[in-house]
C-alpha cells in the first residue's frame, strides 16, 4: 500500500507546483496512467499523470507522487522531477506525440521552460540533462500509457454504454464479445489473451481508470516501452525494480 | 514407499499423537485428515515464535523491526507455498520475484473470490460435477441466482468422472465460460482426470476461438501429491487458471488457505474483499484505485502467525509429498481388505470404486441404520473407547447424497476415514476392524 504523502514536490517551486500538480485527485481528466516503482531506499513510490485531452491535444496535465510510508530519496526525487518536466513538455501537444518523445527533443523545451518557471532544482542545463536522462524512462512510459488510456476510452464509448461519470455497462456476454473483438486486434491489448477478456469483464459498473484493464495493458507493454525509452536516450537506473 | 519405521520417525514430529484420551488414556488414532490434518512441531513453534518474538503486522504498514521481521517471513511463506505448488514466480513492483499465490482463509474463500470476481455474466454457464463440496457448489449457485447457468456432469456409477460426457457437453455448449471442479473428492477420495479435462478445455478453446476458464478446488489434492501449476516444460503440468486449497489440510494452521491464479488472470480480475492494504490510493472524491496482487486480494490485517506457520508447513510437506499418495493407498488397501467382504455381502457400502488405489487416502462407508441402529451406536461407542477419530455425516457434499438417495438405504449413516502420512497400518486396520465388528458381526 502506498500512502500519498507527497502531494507537492519538495524540489519544485510553488509556481510550477500550481501549474502541474492537481490537488485532490485531479477531477476532470480523460487520460490517466500510474506506475509503481522502487527507486530509492527500500520503499515503493508511485507516480500518476492526469491529462485532460481536448481535440486530441493536451489541454491540462498534472501529476501526483505517492511514496511508501515515510519514504523518499534521491532516486525517487529525480523521477519526480523528470515527470514534472515531461508534463510541461506535453502541455498543448497532441497526446500521441508521447510515442515520439526523446531526450534530444525534450531538452530544448524543458530548458526553455526551466528558465520561464525558474526551476529551482534544475539550475544548470547539465543538471536538467542528468535528471531527464536518469529519470525519464518512467514518465516516458506514463505518457504512452496515458495515450493508450485515452484511446481505450474512445473505443469503449463507441462500443458499449458509458455513463457520463465514465461508468461502463456491458449488459451481457455480447458486450464483452464486441469489446473483445475490437481490442484484440490492437497489439497492446490483443497480446493479453485470456487476461484481456477477464479485464473487459471487470469493466462492468466501473470506469476504465478503476479497472484492471488498465493494469492489463500496462503490464503487457512495460518491457517494450522500457526498451523504447532506452533507444530514445533515457537510461533506467531503476530498471529491475518496477513492473507496472 | 514409506516404511513403518519412516512413518514412526515422522510421527515423532506430531506431539498430539502422544496425547492420551483424558478418560481411557488411549493414544489417538486420528483418521479425520480430510477435515483437518495434525500440526507438526516446527509449524507450532513458528506460530508460537511469531507471538513471542515479533508480533507485528505485515504488509509494509509499520516501520519497526517487529513488522519487518513479520513481513520477511510472510514473503518466505508465499515463496514456500509457491514452490510446493510448482508455481513460477514473476517480477513484482518492488523488484522481487513473487509467486502468484494469494493467501485466503481457506479453499472456500478462494473459490468465492473467483466466483465473485471473474465477471461472469447472465446466460453464461459454469460446468461442475454432481459431487462437488458445498464450497464449490454454493458460490456458483449464487451466480445462478444472478442469471447464470450451471451444468452438472453426473459422475458414473462408481463415482468416477465421466470424461466422455464432459467432452460432448463442452464441445456443444458454447455458453460455457468456466469449468469448476474438485481435483480429488472429499466424499470418496476419487480423483478427476484433471490433465485430460484440461486438454479437452484447451482444445475446445482453440477450435472455437473462445476462452474457457478452469478453476479447481484442490483442497483434497494439494496435501497429497506434488503439483506442477506453473511449468509446462516439466511433467505433470496442470494448465489451470485458478487452484484453491487449505493449509489446515496440509499440516498448517487453521484459517489459512491459498488461491493460485495465473499471474495475468490475477492482474485482470477485480478485488473481492477490499480495504486495508488492497488499495493503491483512496479519496473521498473518487473510487479507490487498487494495488497489485497479492495485496489487492488480501484485505485487512492478516493472520500473520498462521501465514508464517503455513510457510513452515509447506517446507515440511514438500519433501514428503511424492511419498504420500502411494502410502495412503497402502493404508487404504489394508482397510479395504477388511471391509470389502462386508461390501460384497451388502452389510455396508464402500463409496467410490472398490479398488483402493482409486480412492487415495479416503474410505467412506455407508451403513444402514434402519435395522442396525444399535450397530451404529456400538461402532460409535467402540470408536470412542479406542480413541479412533473419524467423520460421520454428509461431509459438505449433501447435494450428492440428495441426488443419489435412490441408491442409498432409507436410513443410513456415512462414516469417513481419511488417512495421512503419519497414520500406521495398525491404526488403519484397527479402525476397519471396529466397523467390521459392528456391522459385519465379527
Amino acid at each position: 500500500m502506498l500512502d500519498m504523502v507527497t502531494r507537492q514536490s519538495r524540489l519544485l517551486p510553488k509556481s510550477v507546483v500550481d501549474d502541474y500538480l492537481i490537488a485532490e485527485g485531479a477531477e476532470g481528466y480523460n487520460a490517466f496512467a500510474q506506475i509503481t516503482a522502487r527507486c530509492s531506499q527500500q520503499v515503493n513510490h508511485a507516480y500518476a499523470v492526469y491529462v485532460w485531452v481536448k481535440s486530441d491535444r493536451v489541454d491540462q496535465i498534472s501529476y501526483m507522487r505517492g511514496s511508501g510510508k515515510f519514504g523518499s530519496g534521491p532516486g525517487s526525487d529525480i523521477v519526480e522531477e523528470a515527470v514534472a518536466n515531461f508534463c510541461a513538455f506535453m502541455d498543448g501537444r497532441f497526446l500521441h506525440e508521447a510515442e515520439e518523445i526523446s531526450l534530444k527533443s525534450l531538452m530544448p523545451d524543458c530548458a526553455a521552460h526551466r528558465n520561464e518557471c525558474q526551476l529551482a532544482a534544475a539550475k544548470t542545463s547539465s543538471r536538467l540533462y542528468d535528471v531527464l536522462r536518469q529519470g525519464g524512462t518512467m514518465p516516458f512510459i506514463l505518457m504512452n500509457w496515458a495515450f493508450w488510456n485515452h484511446k481505450l476510452k474512445q473505443i469503449i464509448s463507441e462500443t458499449v454504454d458509458v455513463r457520463e461519470d465514465g461508468r461502463i455497462t456491458l449488459g451481457n456476454a455480447s458486450g464483452v464479445e464486441r469489446l473483445l473483438q475490437k481490442l484484440a486486434v490492437i497489439p497492446e491489448f490483443g497480446s493479453q489473451g485470456r487476461a484481456l477478456e477477464l479485464a473487459i469483464r471487470g469493466l462492468e459498473g466501473s470506469t476504465v481508470d478503476e479497472s484492471m484493464l488498465r493494469s492489463a495493458y500496462q503490464r503487457s507493454s512495460l518491457e517494450t516501452l522500457r526498451i523504447r525509452a532506452g533507444t530514445r536516450g533515457f537510461v533506467d537506473p531503476f530498471a529491475p525494480s518496477f513492473r507496472r | 514407499m514409506l516404511t513403518q519405521d519412516e512413518v514412526r520417525e515422522i510421527r515423532r514430529d506430531f506431539p498430539v499423537l502422544r496425547k492420551r484420551h483424558p478418560q481411557n488414556r488411549k493414544l489417538p488414532i486420528y483418521l479425520d485428515n480430510s477435515c483437518v490434518t495434525l500440526i507438526p512441531r516446527p509449524v507450532a513453534e513458528a506460530v508460537w515464535d511469531y507471538s513471542v518474538s515479533h508480533p507485528g503486522c505485515g504488509g509494509h504498514r509499520s516501520r519497526h523491526w517487529f513488522a519487518s521481521a513479520t513481513q520477511t517471513k510472510i514473503a518466505a511463506s508465499r515463496h514456500a507455498l509457491g514452490g510446493l505448488l510448482g508455481v513460477k514466480p514473476v517480477a513484482s513492483s518492488d523488484g522481487e520475484a513473487i509467486h502468484p499465490v494469494i493467501f485466503t482463509r481457506n479453499t472456500t474463500e478462494g473459490l468465492n473470490l473467483v466466483a465473485n470476481c471473474l465477471g461472469l455474466l447472465e446466460g453464461e454457464t459454469v460446468v461442475l460435477t454432481d459431487k462437488e463440496h458445498n464450497s464449490n457448489l454454493c458460490p456458483w449457485q449464487e451466480f445462478e441466482r444472478r442469471g447464470g447457468k450451471l451444468a452438472f456432469i453426473p459422475v458414473r456409477e462408481d463415482n468416477s468422472f465421466d470424461l466422455e460426457a464432459f467432452r460432448v457437453f463442452l464441445e456443444t455448449d458454447t455458453s460455457t465460460k468456466l469449468v469448476a471442479l474438485h481435483h480429488s473428492s472429499n466424499l470418496d477420495g476419487v480423483e478427476v482426470p484433471l490433465a485430460e479435462i484440461i486438454a479437452i478445455v484447451r482444445r475446445v478453446e482453440r477450435e472455437q476461438q473462445r476462452h474457457v476458464f478452469v478453476c479447481i478446488d484442490g483442497a483434497q489434492a494439494a496435501p497429497h501429491m506434488p503439483l506442477n501449476l506453473g511449468d509446462p516444460g516439466r511433467p505433470g503440468y496442470l494448465d489451470v487458471d485458478f487452484y484453491a486449497g487449505s493449509l489446515h489440510k496440509m499440516m498448517g494452521p487453521t484459517g489459512i488457505g491459498f488461491l493460485y491464479g495465473r499471474s495475468e488472470c490475477l492482474d485482470s480480475i477485480r478485488p473481492f474483499m477490499v480495504g486495508g492494504s488492497t488499495i493503491f490510493e483512496t479519496s473521498i472524491r473518487h473510487r479507490p484505485l487498487y494495488a497489485e496482487w497479492p495485496d489487492r486480494f488480501e484485505a485487512g490485517l492478516q493472520n500473520y502467525a498462521g501465514l508464517i506457520g503455513a510457510g513452515v508447513a509447506a517446507d515440511y510437506l514438500r519433501p514428503l509429498l511424492a511419498d504420500i499418495k502411494p502410502y495412503e493407498r497402502h493404508l487404504n488397501a489394508a482397510m479395504t481388505e477388511i471391509l470389502a467382504p462386508l461390501h460384497e455381502k451388502e452389510q455396508l457400502r464402500i463409496l467410490g470404486p472398490l479398488d483402493p488405489a482409486k480412492r487415495g487416502g479416503i474410505i467412506t462407508v455407508v451403513v444402514p441404520t434402519e435395522q442396525q441402529g444399535s450397530a451404529f451406536q456400538q461402532f460409535e461407542n467402540d470408536a470412542v473407547e479406542a480413541n479412533v477419530m473419524y467423520r460421520a455425516g454428509h461431509f459438505c457434499v449433501d447435494s450428492w447424497f440428495n441426488s443419489h438417495s435412490n441408491r442409498l438405504p432409507n436410513r443410513y449413516m456415512a462414516v469417513r476415514f481419511s488417512l495421512y502420512v503419519y497414520n500406521t497400518v495398525s491404526e488403519a486396520e484397527k479402525a476397519a476392524s471396529l466397523v467390521a465388528h459392528a456391522f459385519g458381526g465379527h
